[in-house]
């Protein structure tokens, strides 16, 4: 048992950068949870649990909450099945220019988020913008002149729309590695067995891609939660402030209202919201094995 | 030989701690030590700066008139300080004559006090303010920085206080500058900082535009700006031209031009947002019937008549002056830079109308804008420091560089307008007439370090709830009342 000792000391820089770089915030958060922190002369007033109940029985709480759900699961299911589908169609065997498409494919992943977001920022203008006239003409919008980032759920689709595009060649990436793994022979099995193409897509493509489709959905769910640059730069949750979700309303409330209360006391929610994720996708992936 | 690794016992491992520990508290010692310790030169607000300055520094600018390509010379004593760095952090990128002027103005500090650099940050307008603050609340502000003049309340707790003692070292006094400007330096009757630039925009209006819709003057009032933005829009939608309108309404979350174009229509029709007595209380005054007519006005505009872009709620001035230039607008609040960059970019003069603000039933009225300048005392910890702050300071105020700077609009230090700089630049370029005409109907904005959240956050939401339909406009100023009593009762 006197041996050993020195692992400890070698991970002690490690336990220090760790402390300070999100024990410390962490600590700090939970702290100014309880406070009302005056910014100009740096006073905590003691509030109790004052910020944590302005929060949740705020209107926009609501809003922010529904958002964040609807915006998380649309993402998630959006660019999983989009790069599910892409992936499957660059493996077919005999698809030509494979290296091309996979590159075109992976341009909007490879683009910065803030030149993303003010692409589909011009892109959606009424009046430069193009994607109006493609609606008009085909007949899902009757004039151009359409602000559609001036109402919550318009602004809303944009956004996810955007979201999936920038995210779905990661999926892409990710599924069409695991069908270049899958072997062979078992589609050769099937076939002589007279499996047709839903079939062996349901029996042996689905669950030989289990594994990454677990880890790559979860890791997704975690990113479009946490995701913030998209959805400022298209929508700085506006109009009104129905398109928050938790990222952004922290961020308007931490660092334009600077109210560091109220935003500590959303931060707490969104920390154990994403602590109950971490401990799913621990024991789903057997705790990260 | 074996290769099992060599075992560690307690002892030896308490030894290597009790090392590493030791090691930390030296290192940190020795830190602390070579660090020089502070010299605080300025204390909380509402005390003055308490420590001499006992250098010389003259700074007194030549009288040769500066031309766009010379720069004025200023002799300065050379003052034995240690090498000193000043960060300056501000906005160019948006104005030429500033873009031109600020790097000339450092250099002209840097080459003749030798001692003194500059490191100049820039910060985009929309997003100066959250940086700044975020900065002056983790102490770690910029020794200056020059800042639009909505932001400043906001700041100047954070600043140092502008004695009459640093006035005289910066070289000038109160009389230099618009009451209005300084006020919005003001806190519990100190001065926090001073104005380097100050305007007013004006009203400018497209003639071909409007006259082919049978247009052929400016709007007289607020209500007859409705009326001839309604008419332009819908001749030029009858015929097929979808994406031409009236007016450059504005009401984009978190950027200053919104305030800046609603706040003179709700002075005009007599009402205000908040106001401050002169006991220093502050009233809530948004919920009034002033305001919700200032709010049907846009309501009518953007909901009703529908002459105003759909983009509203995202469009800024900058988007505003885009339309104009193509053709595609005919009313926009104008900054007078914006008139120099539609010239640049050969756009038809005698298709420029620019003229004073529409009236309302009570005033005509505009917004003071500006850019003042704020020395920041968590950044001041040393005495020269504050030395090379002054002296960046008395470049930026002295009125011949002063003018340089603020071509753009209208120089902060009135004896600017001496010079022959501006006196050639206000004979030679027309429309600077009609914004410096606009400053005598300039208001500021209250002198309250919430008003920039106000601004930014409570008028451009209740503006969306309104012209979304979303609240009535009698619902959407009391949710702003609402808003505005939480914000200031933190």
């Amino acid at each position: 048992m006197r041996e050993g000792y020195l692992k400890y000391l070698f991970v002690l820089p490690t336990l220090f950068l760790l402390f300070f770089l999100t024990g410390y915030p962490i600590a700090y958060i939970l702290f100014t949870t309880f406070y009302r922190v005056n910014i100009y002369t740096f006073e905590y007033s003691f509030v109790g649990l004052g910020n944590l109940l302005f929060i949740v029985s705020s209107e926009a709480f609501k809003t922010v909450l529904e958002n964040t759900l609807y915006w998380t699961t649309v993402t998630t299911i959006g660019a999983l099945s989009l790069g599910l589908i892409s992936a499957l169609l660059l493996n077919e065997e005999g698809v030509r220019f494979k290296g091309i498409f996979g590159a075109m494919l992976f341009l909007p992943y490879a683009l910065g988020y803030v030149e993303a977001g003010y692409t589909w920022l011009w892109f959606t203008n009424p009046t430069f913008g193009m994607l109006n006239y493609v609606l008009k003409d085909l007949g899902l919008l009757s004039k151009t002149n359409v602000s559609l980032l001036g109402n919550r759920w318009s602004a809303l689709t944009i956004v996810i729309i955007a979201q999936i595009w920038k995210h779905f060649p990661f999926m892409t990436l990710m599924l069409r590695a695991g069908l270049q793994s899958i072997r062979k022979e078992l589609y050769e099995a099937a076939e002589v067995d007279g499996a047709g193409i839903i079939t062996k897509f349901l029996n042996i493509t689905i669950p030989q891609l289990k594994p990454i489709l677990v880890l790559s959905t979860l890791l997704m769910l975690v990113w479009n939660f946490n995701s913030f640059t998209l959805i400022w730069v298209i929508t700085q949750g506006g109009p009104f402030g129905q398109t928050h979700i938790f990222s952004t309303a922290i961020y308007e409330k931490a660092f334009i209202s600077f109210d560091i209360g109220k935003a500590s006391a959303l931060s707490d929610i969104v920390f154990l919201i994403v602590f109950i994720i971490s401990i799913v996708y621990l024991r789903v992936t057997k705790y990260g094995s | 030989m074996s290769s099992e690794p060599k075992k560690v016992g307690r002892r030896t491992f308490l030894n290597y701690a009790i090392a590493v520990v030791a090691t930390g508290v030296i290192v940190g010692a020795a830190t602390y030590f070579a660090v020089p310790k502070e010299v605080t030169t300025v204390t909380a607000p509402g005390t003055t700066v308490t420590k001499t300055v006992t250098t010389t520094v003259t700074g007194t600018p030549t009288t040769t008139p500066p031309t766009t390509t010379t720069s004025p010379t200023t002799t300065v004593t050379t003052t034995p300080y240690e090498h000193t760095v000043i960060e300056y952090w501000s906005n160019i990128e948006d104005d030429v004559y500033r873009k031109e002027t600020n790097p000339k103005i450092i250099e002209a500090v840097m080459q003749e006090n030798k001692w003194i650099e500059i490191t100049y940050v820039e910060k985009p307008y929309g997003e100066i303010r959250d940086r700044l603050l975020t900065a002056c609340i983790a102490r770690n502000p910029p020794h200056v920085a020059v800042i639009p003049i909505a932001n400043s309340p906001e700041f100047v707790r954070y600043a140092i206080e502008i004695t009459d003692s640093i006035m005289g070292k910066i070289g000038v006094s109160k009389d230099d500058f618009w009451p209005a400007a300084l006020a919005s330096n003001m806190y519990a009757g100190k001065l926090y900082g001073l104005p380097v630039q100050n305007e007013s925009m004006a009203f400018l209006w497209h003639k071909e535009l409007c006259s082919k819709a049978g247009i052929d003057r400016p709007p007289e009032t607020w209500d007859e700006l409705a009326d001839f933005a309604k008419q332009i829009t819908d001749y030029y939608h009858s015929k097929g031209e979808t994406d031409v309108y009236g007016y450059n309404l504005v009401m984009k979350y978190n950027h200053g031009n919104t305030m800046f174009r609603f706040m003179p229509v709700v002075w005009a029709y007599g009402g205000n947002i908040v106001e401050v007595t002169q006991t220093g209380e502050v009233k809530v005054t948004v919920n009034s019937q002033e305001v919700i007519d200032a709010v049907k006005l846009y309501v009518r505009m953007y909901a009703k008549d529908k002459s105003v872009p759909p983009t509203a709620f995202t469009d800024t001035a900058t988007e505003g002056i885009e339309y104009f230039l193509r053709n595609k607008i005919a009313y926009v609040i104008a900054h007078p830079s914006n008139i120099k960059y539609l010239l640049n970019n050969n756009f038809p003069v005698e298709k420029i109308g620019y003229d004073l603000y529409p009236k309302g039933p009570v005033r005509r009225a505009s917004v003071l804008g500006g850019w003042n300048l704020h020395i920041f005392k968590d950044a001041i910890k040393k005495e020269n420091q504050l030395e090379a702050a002054l002296i960046f300071a008395k470049y930026f105020l002295n009125p011949e560089w002063n003018a340089l700077w603020t071509r753009g609009s209208n120089p902060g230090n009135r004896k600017s307008f001496e010079t022959t700089t501006w006196k050639e630049l206000y004979n030679k370029e027309w429309w600077r007439k009609a914004p410096t005409s606009m400053l005598q109907y300039a208001i500021a904005f209250p002198p309250i370090p919430q008003w920039s959240e106000i601004g930014l956050t409570v008028l451009p939401q209740m503006l969306q709830y309104a012209c979304s339909q979303e609240k009535t406009p009698e619902e959407a100023v009391k949710w702003a009342e609402d808003k505005i009593k939480e914000i200031l009762s933190r």
